[in-house]
């Protein structure tokens, strides 16, 4: 299966084989591995898997934490 | 509100401490194909059927068609909001069925199909959410109707009166006066202990305006929420507008209180379906409705129930309105909601435009729960007005004659004319039980026969006077009595008579 990693800034080789490892583990399957880089993303790493995404960037993290503070209700 | 520089940070930092990073698997679809408000998504595996998802910029969908290997999304929004989605973006799931936001905090406000406020007073500030599409309530978790919705339209509430958790449809050409009814019944609900919610679907957004502004002028925004998908929101919005207001209707029968909800109206409701439909590539029926048009508003129109004690008692009644072409009520949309609904109020321009204010034909009209929604009281006066249009209706031809007719001819014929002057009533006035039997009492016993028929009107505002000033207990005792009694017949007679002799004098 093919797997794209998407960062902003390029990763370590040690990095990229962590990544490999826990995912074999997960989807038991050979994975074929592709690079992009992505400045948007701010940091972290996204890991799309055929239609799932697996979203560990910062950019997202900044638009939970957008969403969950806009909606703070006053007591 | 004085907000505190202190305060805001200590609020914010307090969810900043609360907030928690958790790294989520999400199932993501790419755009294979975008138009006219529908995009066709490759991917999204395990997606539930009408299942919220997300487009890049907080752009929001509804997922209406899983095929083998794509997925039809619905867009909301308004001003066409596909204008920013191309081919190739991603789409990813939220995993929530379209719900919307319910309770107290909707009292009052304007809202669009999501529950977004359009009323600019500020965010809906509640926590809970109900889905769109529930199930209605069982046989068993019912009763019969058996309490009055007042309309405060006399008739409406002496001819085919209307129980709370009853389904009444309200049908009639373009410009006959639907929406106004349905207003003066919401103005009516004031101290009723009734919620309204009033549903624009595909309506011009200067006339969801006007009912806003009118609705505040007589204090009824107090108590209703105006659900507005006006012909400007994309299709998908006003498919579901109906729903979302009858989720929000939901909310509060379950709680036990009761609840009015007018969808303004079906007709336009199945034409956003059917746009949605064939965009879809679903195969259209009859008059390109698709096959599950019957289904679009049956299911809807279910969820309108009395609920039985043990759940609360509590009631939505719903007032559909459907709007025929040339007076056909039996085209396909208006047979259909016809034989949903519980009994209909069949409003007729040649009557509108005879001077017949609400034009409503009370031979067609029918209400199936009828006398057990009255109180005994206005049974009694209203079964005898029934009779005297019946057969006025019957010789009312006649007249064009201009023969000579016999005394019991002419009697009927008199009597039956008073009778249609008392059942007009101005706009914005709806009238209580009370005044409604004393006037229907008033001309079933003949004592307007002998008035000229364009005097029936002014008697009639003269007589409400009259007993204001001079029995103002009357009223209540009306309302309280299970039934005019001997007692009650005699003080009206009196009454009556006493007001008759000074408006003569005065006129």
């Amino acid at each position: 299966m093919d797997v794209l990693l998407r960062t902003a800034f390029p990763l370590e080789l040690d990095l990229i084989k962590k990544i490999e490892v826990v995912l074999r583990k997960r989807f038991k399957q050979d994975l074929r591995f592709y690079i992009d880089l992505d400045g948007s993303l701010l940091g972290g790493v996204q890991v799309v898997i055929g239609n799932t995404i697996i979203d560990g960037s910062v950019v997202k993290r900044l638009d939970e934490l957008k969403g969950k503070l806009t909606t703070v209700s006053m007591e | 509100m004085v907000l505190k520089p202190e305060e805001v940070t200590s609020i914010i930092k307090k969810e900043l401490e609360k907030y928690k990073t958790r790294l989520r698997t999400e199932s993501i679809g790419t755009v294979i194909q975008v138009g006219d408000t529908i995009a066709r998504v490759y991917g999204l595996d395990d997606v539930m059927m009408g299942e919220l998802v997300q487009f890049s910029d907080n752009i929001m969908g509804m997922v209406l068609n899983l095929e083998e290997d794509s997925v039809g999304v619905v867009i909301f929004g308004t001003d066409n909001p596909d204008k920013n989605i191309r081919e190739g973006d991603i789409v990813k799931r939220t995993g929530k069925i379209v719900q919307v936001p319910v309770g107290e905090a909707l009292i009052g406000r304007v809202v669009n199909t999501l529950g977004r406020p359009i009323d600019g007073k500020g965010p809906i500030n509640t926590q809970k959410s109900r889905p769109l599409e529930s199930s209605a309530p069982n046989v068993v978790q019912r009763q019969p109707v058996k309490e009055p919705l007042q309309t405060g339209i006399k008739a409406i509430d002496a001819m085919a009166p209307i129980g709370r958790g009853q389904r009444e449809l309200i049908i009639g050409d373009r410009q006959t006066g639907k929406t106004a009814i349905t207003i003066d019944t919401i103005i009516n609900q004031k101290g009723k202990d009734v919620y309204c919610i009033y549903c624009a679907i595909g309506q011009k957004l200067s006339s969801v305006v006007a009912v806003n502004e009118m609705l505040k002028k007589h204090g009824a925004m107090d108590y209703t929420t105006i659900v507005s998908a006006s012909s400007r929101a994309s299709a998908s919005l006003q498919y579901l507008a109906p729903y979302a207001a009858t989720a929000m209707a939901e909310e509060f029968m379950y709680s036990g209180k009761h609840v009015l909800v007018i969808y303004d109206d079906l007709s336009k409701h199945a034409q956003a379906y059917r746009q949605l439909s064939l965009l879809l590539r679903r195969p259209p029926g009859r008059e390109a409705y698709p096959g599950d048009i019957f289904y679009l508003h049956s299911r809807l129109l279910e969820r309108s129930a009395k609920l039985n004690n043990e759940l609360g008692a509590g009631s939505i009644t719903a007032i559909p309105i459907v709007e025929t072409q040339a007076g056909d009520i039996s085209s396909y949309i208006p047979t259909n909601v016809i034989s949903i609904t519980d009994g209909q109020i069949y409003l007729e321009s040649d009557l509108f435009y005879a001077g017949v204010r609400p034009a409503v034909n009370v031979g067609l009209s029918v209400s199936r729960v009828g006398g057990k929604a009255q109180s005994k009281t206005m049974r009694q006066v209203a079964s005898k007005l029934r009779l005297d249009l019946a057969q006025y209706r019957e010789l009312v031809t006649f007249t064009q004659f201009g023969t000579d007719l016999d005394k019991t001819t002419r009697a009927q014929l008199t009597r039956g004319e008073r009778m249609v002057e008392v059942l007009k009533q101005v706009q914005y006035e709806p009238l209580e039980t009370a005044k409604q039997v004393i006037i229907i009492y008033a001309g079933t016993n003949g004592y307007l026969d002998d008035l000229p028929v364009g005097a029936v009107r002014k008697f009639e505002v003269y007589l409400y006077k009259f007993i204001e000033i001079k029995y103002p207990g009357l009223r209540s005792e009306i309302e309280l009595k299970n039934g005019l009694d001997v007692d009650l017949r005699n003080k009206l007679d009196k009454l009556i008579i006493d007001c008759k002799k000074e408006f003569l004098a005065n006129h």
